[in-house]
């Protein structure tokens, strides 16, 4: 293959990869900036009339004018004031502030509460009013109302009082969403690093020339793994990641750690976490040394073709999961959460034990047949001069596609069921 | 029939009856959520103006959207507990 094809075949597979994540990301973070109800520009002009444009951001919601100039901000206080529960329920409300951060007023829009106090509570202007010209930075450090002289709505005081602190609740949400976040070590990078360390030295030295050293690092990395919790790449993970970015304030190492396993083997063709890290695969393969090769299970043809498909397939019905925001737990689609089983389902600790049982007969069976972590490996992997644009790329266009398809009919499709 | 479009037939339809429970599941909670929200009000708005839980959901009027509806007073009268599909709420008194 000539060179141009082979580099845009691989920057191709990069491509799909980023943008697939991108796609799911953009969605979760629509959803999250707009929250269960988004407010209206209706809403807004109440308080601001010349607004003619509502721009939703991680930092709140942008007012914009009729000269498309910016004229204030406004904060929907759910989902921060759930919590903050009156009579019966949480009530959420609407801030709207100048260029200054000084609130121009407030308003109640959802409640869980009795309606009568409700209405109550909207129509009490003196205690709406009490918040105007508040500095929205200032009011994260009330802890007492009356102090403040915001006086509860006679009748409606629980409701009233919800609504307050829902306010003051947003106020200092947005002040710990401004700070910069600092990056945090835990002792667990320094065991993510060994890890890295020992796949790298037994994937990229003569050590894999020794059968007896690499076995070593290999159950040395097992362990590591294993008896001290080390995160494993899985859907659940990286779907997790790419609904919410990557944590790298919390989890920087990790984050590098599971860059580099895609990295790595899109570069150099080595793909160093199925074969020196995966504890699953280790197992397998250990299993099947186990038991004679006269016991093997022998898969027709058709049914190895058939099944060549499972772990794509997978990853597919992830993606439906992750848009759709399906009730099902992405860590039961495999089986490595089990290798912590206190926090494995039992769905989970099932798979684990027909995986390994199966992985006796068929070696490697589960790798082969029906991870989806590892198919994702596989795909960015670099396979050399043998490699061609095929039926995996045109498919992962295909699920690319439709991926797109069901991120524009996600709403539609929730306002269905309903 | 080809034994290789019978077994990833087999594979794409146990897919396709997952997903499909899945979306059964999540128009449930949807709309158990829905429902009890619209039965709350509904039973609050009662209580406001009765002044007392009802004995019965026959006079409260709302969208159950064809789910199962369980309702019950709780301890004479302080308070109530309903459930709408999968999700259960309880009302008290703000006495109690």
């Amino acid at each position: 293959m000539s060179d141009w094809k082979k580099y845009f075949l691989k920057f191709y597979r990069v491509a799909i990869v980023l943008l697939t994540v991108c796609t799911i990301y953009y969605v979760q973070y629509q959803k999250s900036i707009r929250g269960k109800s988004p407010v209206a520009l209706s809403e807004v002009k109440v308080h601001l009339k010349n607004s003619s444009r509502l721009s939703f951001t991680e930092q709140g919601i942008e007012v914009f004018g009729q000269s498309n100039e910016r004229i204030g901000t406004a904060f929907s206080t759910s989902p921060y004031s759930d919590k903050i529960k009156g009579y019966a329920g949480p009530t959420e409300s609407l801030i709207v502030l100048d260029l200054n951060k000084k609130i121009i007023g407030v308003s109640l829009r959802s409640s869980g509460d009795t309606p009568g106090h409700v209405e109550d509570v909207k129509n009490d202007f003196e205690f709406i009013e009490r918040w105007q010209e508040k500095n929205f930075l200032q009011i994260a450090e009330i802890e007492d109302l009356e102090e403040e002289e915001i006086w509860s709505v006679s009748g409606a005081t629980r409701t009233s009082e919800c609504m307050a602190w829902g306010i003051i609740e947003r106020s200092r949400a947005f002040q710990e969403k401004s700070k910069p976040l600092a990056i945090k070590f835990q002792w667990k990078d320094a065991l993510v690093s060994a890890v890295l360390i020992l796949a790298l030295i037994a994937t990229f030295t003569k050590i894999k020339e020794k059968p007896k050293w690499r076995t070593l690092l290999r159950w040395l990395i097992f362990f590591l793994v294993v008896i001290f919790g080390v995160d494993l790449l899985c859907v659940a993970l990286l779907g997790g990641w790419a609904e919410n970015g990557l944590p790298v304030h919390n989890a920087l190492v990790l984050t590098g750690f599971v860059l580099l396993m895609f990295i790595i083997p899109w570069t150099t063709r080595k793909q160093i976490y199925c074969q020196q890290i995966c504890p699953h695969g280790l197992i397998q393969e250990t299993m099947a040394q186990k038991v004679p090769s006269k016991y093997s299970w022998k898969l027709s043809k058709e049914l190895k073709w058939a099944l060549k498909f499972l772990p794509g397939l997978l990853l597919f019905f992830a993606l439906i999961v992750l848009i759709f925001e399906l009730p099902f737990e992405l860590s039961e689609l495999e089986v490595f959460a089990a290798w912590y089983p206190t926090r494995a389902s039992s769905v989970c600790l099932i798979l684990f034990v027909v995986s390994l049982l199966v992985s006796a007969f068929i070696p490697k069976g589960y790798c082969k047949y029906a991870c989806p972590t590892g198919r994702f490996l596989e795909y960015v992997r670099d396979s050399g001069k043998a490699d061609k644009f095929g039926f995996a790329d045109k498919m992962a266009a295909l699920i690319f596609v439709l991926l797109v398809i069901m991120a524009l009919i996600a709403d539609n499709v929730e306002a269905w069921l309903l | 029939m080809n034994k290789k479009v019978l077994y990833l037939g087999t594979i794409v339809t146990l897919l396709l009856v997952l997903t499909g429970f899945l979306f059964y599941q999540k128009s449930l909670i949807l709309k158990s959520e829905a429902g009890a929200a619209e039965l709350q009000k509904a039973l609050l708005t009662y209580i406001e103006k009765e002044e007392v839980y009802p004995k019965s959901l026959k006079e409260i009027k709302f969208n159950h959207r064809g789910l199962e509806v369980i309702y019950e007073v709780l301890e004479n009268g302080q308070g109530c507990r309903f459930t709408v599909g999968t999700r259960t709420i309880e009302l008290w008194d703000e006495k109690r």
